[in-house]
């Protein structure tokens, strides 16, 4: 936990940060003599944090890779003691989940309850959640080795306002090869994903045709092995052929391979603080995880094009440039995020936001730090300013 | 702000078409009440007055609504739910709806029961002659036990309704309530087979009363095939009871089938007259048990073959009536459910009619009503379609109520607008422009309506995770309209590029990001039993219709917008 508030004191200093560079409009005119400027004050605040941000960016970038690193160390522990790089819910499990609305008369918290669950049902797995505000309290009940009929008459005596249908309203049963199955599956989607979304972005920031062509087709060969594949022989060839590509990245176009980076640093960050909060994953959670890969592209591919692109400037200042936009659009989708995730009813869209939520925050991090120093670290490396 | 310049753009154009296709295909009608007919139970006194199933194709809005019954009107289906429980037997209703009026007379709930008594009646019996090939009728005077039909109650009316939608934008199970289940054949079939087992486990559904569902195939990642079947308005447990079991039912006299469910019968009875519940008694373990009893008619090919099954069997002399020293047994998926003597006097003779009966339980007369109903029902029904031709292990179930589907839509409504509202408060801050958040309001919500209409059109599905997608792609949506407007009114003086340049730098950024969100969505359509495939159909379509259609005019609006600025 020492390390969770560490990072979350990143976190906090990084959003000031981006509070005071909304005036960074102030300081670029003044480079470029235009004539947008409403705030002329607090020049030496701002100064230092852009200050920090230039002169010292090779030790940020440290930090954000020991960050990668922490969360690293967080998803192998939780490997380490169960076997399982993350929680499974039910429907990726097997077994049987559902939603009930809580009594109006009772005040049971939802660790009463599954307190009572497990002492009924010793062998069996089960997590109780509430959510909701508390005029429409709800209680999200997991259970998985259980039989149904005998699970639901044991719940009865706790929600004695509840009519039988009451107890059929949200409910899911997963058979568990099903469940199994379905969680192996999307791991290899999300796996796919993932080298399909590399290549798009190593032919268009990369150099070399024949470098292109190679990767491209370790690419389709990998992607088919991994869909195709039942064998943990075919399995591991993927992932080397993967590999492989990742280092023709690195060789060919340092941008390229940054990107894939973040995208990379964006899920496991937000795998790690998943874990670090406990919650289970459940199907809802892995097309979260997906989607994430799409968007924390887009703030990677628009430092990427500004940087490299733009001539006007040094890097740094490009880079800033670029960290406006960057900043609004990824506050943006925060903000779409956040209020979904305050405001909605449905557990499946709070799973599904709060992922994105960790995500998103993560991502700022790893663009404008991690991909940005390594960007500029390569670009110096090159001669450029 | 040259108005002009805009409109003659045709990306603007070609959104404000897409615009008006999509609110045409989803024709809201917020005022729309009433309660629209899901579907009609066969031989309900819904059907006998001229109601119809509606076809599963017909659009949301394209539903029979009925507005009043007997001059009250139906507002929801609180309303329809009062009105249809004060009935009395025999009663007349009269029910508009917006295709026309029915006059529906309710049908009496009847109870046999079997007196102790007995009468001499005229029985005519229909006999199979194999030598002449031709069916007889035959009437003789027999002495059978006096019945006496008792009302119980009346009948379910045969109508299953749900409130009126207001739009054409049809929902998936967990906004609108019903059940989905999946299912995988125990063995491998080929496609053939696979084909044939849908239709069979569609025509089984139908038959039993559901109709407002699909049964699809799909395939996982493994190369495993499921079939899923979602059902609107109905729970899981009447699926998983009609389905999961194959559903083989055999008569046989010793080891030889006699007939067997589906070809071999011609017809099963399911009108009051032939089909009904017997009666009811006490059981000793404190409930109740009730009887039910259904004629059948067997084919003349399976009446001859019991003809000459029992031709050779002896004779004996049970309380002075004869019966044939081996009984018809009745086997259902291998277990034996039933066992009818065989009178002497069918001995060697074809009979065609013969005369189910089962039972049902429950800790009242009334529960155990209902479930000898049901169980009468699902013997019905799979007498009639025959057997499933392979077992069917389910794999997984979903359930929602239609209250709290409704409550979903609410709850999904409002945070969306919230999302969009503080999205574009936040444009507002930061540009610290009012007027640039026009052009992305309109951006955004022309996204989420045309997306919405083209769902409506291909008649998609909307479910809870595709609306996470959707509220997502408004935070992101906004991010590709971010970058064209720094782009446009970016402060690089030192580049002489033009405005075309600029806006192909924007695209450039835009368009990697949407091949790579495309390329991440992929996998996901045939993951897990496709079960995220709505999820990744919503995300690519979202973005594809951004990038296509409501971006490029979003640009053409903000360059004409913000060109002034420099």
């Amino acid at each position: 936990m020492h390390l969770f508030v560490k990072c979350a004191d990143e976190i906090v200093r990084f959003i000031k940060m981006r509070l005071i560079l909304a005036d960074i409009d102030c300081i670029m005119s003044e480079h470029t003599g235009h004539s947008d400027n409403e705030h002329n004050g607090g020049g030496r605040r701002h100064n230092f944090f852009l200050e920090l941000y230039g002169k010292h960016y090779k030790s940020l970038l440290i930090i954000s890779i020991l960050l990668l690193a922490f969360s690293f160390a967080v998803i192998g522990h939780k490997y380490i003691t169960t076997g399982d790089f993350v929680s499974r819910g039910v429907s990726l499990t097997g077994g049987l989940s559902m939603t009930l609305k809580a009594s109006n008369s009772s005040t049971m918290t939802s660790d009463e309850l599954q307190s009572y669950l497990m002492q009924v049902f010793p062998k069996a797995d089960i997590t109780v959640r509430t959510f909701g505000d508390s005029s429409n309290q709800k209680f999200s009940i997991e259970a998985s080795g259980v039989n149904d009929t005998v699970f639901i008459e044991a719940l009865k005596p706790k929600f004695p306002d509840l009519t039988d249908a009451d107890f059929a309203n949200d409910k899911q049963t997963i058979g568990p090869t099903f469940g199994a199955s379905f969680f192996t599956q999307t791991l290899k989607a999300i796996f796919i994903a993932f080298l399909f979304m590399s290549i798009v972005i190593f032919l268009y920031f990369g150099d070399s045709i024949r470098d292109k062509w190679i990767a491209s087709i370790l690419t389709i060969i990998s992607a088919f092995l991994m869909f195709y594949a039942t064998s943990t022989i075919l399995y591991i060839i993927a992932l080397v052929l993967f590999v492989v590509c990742i280092v023709i990245y690195i060789r060919d176009s340092i941008p390229a391979f940054g990107i894939v980076l973040c995208a990379f640093s964006d899920i496991f960050f937000s795998l790690a603080v998943f874990n670090l909060f406990d919650y289970k994953l459940s199907i809802a959670g892995v097309a979260a995880f997906l989607m994430l890969v799409g968007y924390s592209i887009d703030t990677d591919i628009l430092l990427s094009v500004r940087v490299l692109k733009r001539r006007g400037g040094t890097i740094f200042d490009r880079t800033v440039d670029a960290l406006r936009t960057g900043l609004t659009m990824s506050v943006c989708a925060l903000i779409a995020v956040l209020v979904a995730y305050i405001f909605t009813h449905s557990i499946v869209i709070k799973e599904i936001m709060f992922i994105l939520l960790v995500g998103l925050i993560g991502d700022i991090i790893f663009t404008w730090i991690q991909n940005a120093g390594i960007l500029r670290w390569h670009l110096e490396g090159k001669g450029w300013k | 702000m040259s108005f002009k310049k805009v409109f003659r753009s045709w990306k603007i154009w070609l959104l404000i078409a897409c615009f008006i296709m999509a609110v045409v295909a989803i024709w809201p009608n917020p005022l729309a009440d009433g309660v629209a007919i899901r579907s009609v139970i066969k031989d309900s006194a819904a059907s006998t007055a001229g109601f119809v199933n509606p076809k599963p194709t017909t659009t949301p809005m394209g539903r029979e609504v009925v507005h009043s019954i007997n001059n009250i009107p139906i507002k929801n289906s609180d309303d329809y739910a009062r009105a249809t429980s004060v009935l009395r037997p025999n009663m007349t209703m009269v029910i508009k709806t917006s295709a026309s009026t029915y006059r529906l007379v309710v049908k009496p709930q009847l109870e046999t029961v079997v007196l102790n008594e007995t009468e001499l009646v005229n029985v005519t019996e229909s006999s199979y002659n194999s030598t002449t090939n031709q069916t007889i009728n035959i009437t003789t005077l027999r002495m059978v036990n006096k019945t006496l039909q008792k009302v119980t109650g009346v009948e379910d009316i045969g109508l299953r309704v749900y409130n009126a939608p207001t739009s054409n934008i049809r929902m998936g199970l967990d906004l609108q309530g019903g059940s989905r289940v999946i299912l995988r054949p125990e063995t491998v079939l080929a496609q053939d087979d696979l084909d044939s087992l849908v239709e069979n486990m569609k025509q089984r559904l139908n038959v039993y009363g559901l109709s407002d569902l699909t049964v699809r195939q799909t395939k996982d990642l493994e190369g495993k095939d499921f079939i899923i079947v979602e059902i609107a308005g109905a729970t899981d447990e009447e699926v998983k009871d009609l389905l999961s079991k194959q559903g083989k039912f055999e008569g046989k006299i010793g080891n030889d089938t006699i007939f067997k469910g589906g070809a071999d019968i011609k017809h099963v009875c399911k009108t009051a007259d032939c089909s009904r519940i017997v009666n009811c008694g006490k059981t000793s373990s404190g409930g109740y048990s009730c009887t039910f009893s259904f004629a059948i008619t067997l084919s003349p090919e399976a009446a001859q073959r019991q003809a000459d099954r029992s031709k050779d069997l002896s004779v004996q002399i049970d309380n002075g009536e004869g019966f044939l020293n081996e009984s018809l047994d009745l086997y259902l998926d291998d277990e034996k459910v039933d066992s009818l003597r065989i009178g002497e006097g069918l001995k060697g003779r074809a009979e065609t009619e013969i005369s189910i009966s089962g039972s049902g339980t429950g800790l009242t007369q009334q529960e155990a009503m209902t479930d000898a109903t049901d169980n009468m029902k699902r013997l019905q029904t799979i007498l009639i379609t025959g057997s499933l031709p392979v077992k069917l292990i389910i794999e997984d179930t979903n359930n929602v109520s239609p209250v709290l589907g409704s409550e979903f839509i609410q709850n999904t409504l409002f945070v969306g607008l919230m999302a969009m509202i503080f999205v574009i408060l936040a444009i507002v801050i930061r540009y610290r422009k009012i007027i640039v958040s026009v052009p992305v309001a309109i951006t955004l919500v022309s996204e989420v309506v045309i997306l919405l209409g083209f769902a409506a059109i291909i008649g998609w599905n909307i479910d809870l995770i595709a609306i996470a997608a959707i509220i997502i792609a408004i935070g992101t949506g906004v991010d590709s309209q971010i970058v064209i407007i720094d782009e446009i009114s970016g402060k690089h003086q030192e580049e002489a590029t033009g405005w075309k340049d600029k806006i192909k730098n924007a695209f450039f950024i835009i368009m990697v990001s949407y091949f790579t969100m495309v390329v991440a969505m992929l996998p996901l359509l045939s993951a897990g039993a496709g079960l995220l495939k709505g999820f990744a159909i919503t995300t690519i379509l979202g973005v594809s219709i951004g990038v296509f259609i409501t971006r490029p005019a979003f640009a053409v609006i903000a360059e004409n917008l913000l060109r002034h600025d420099d």
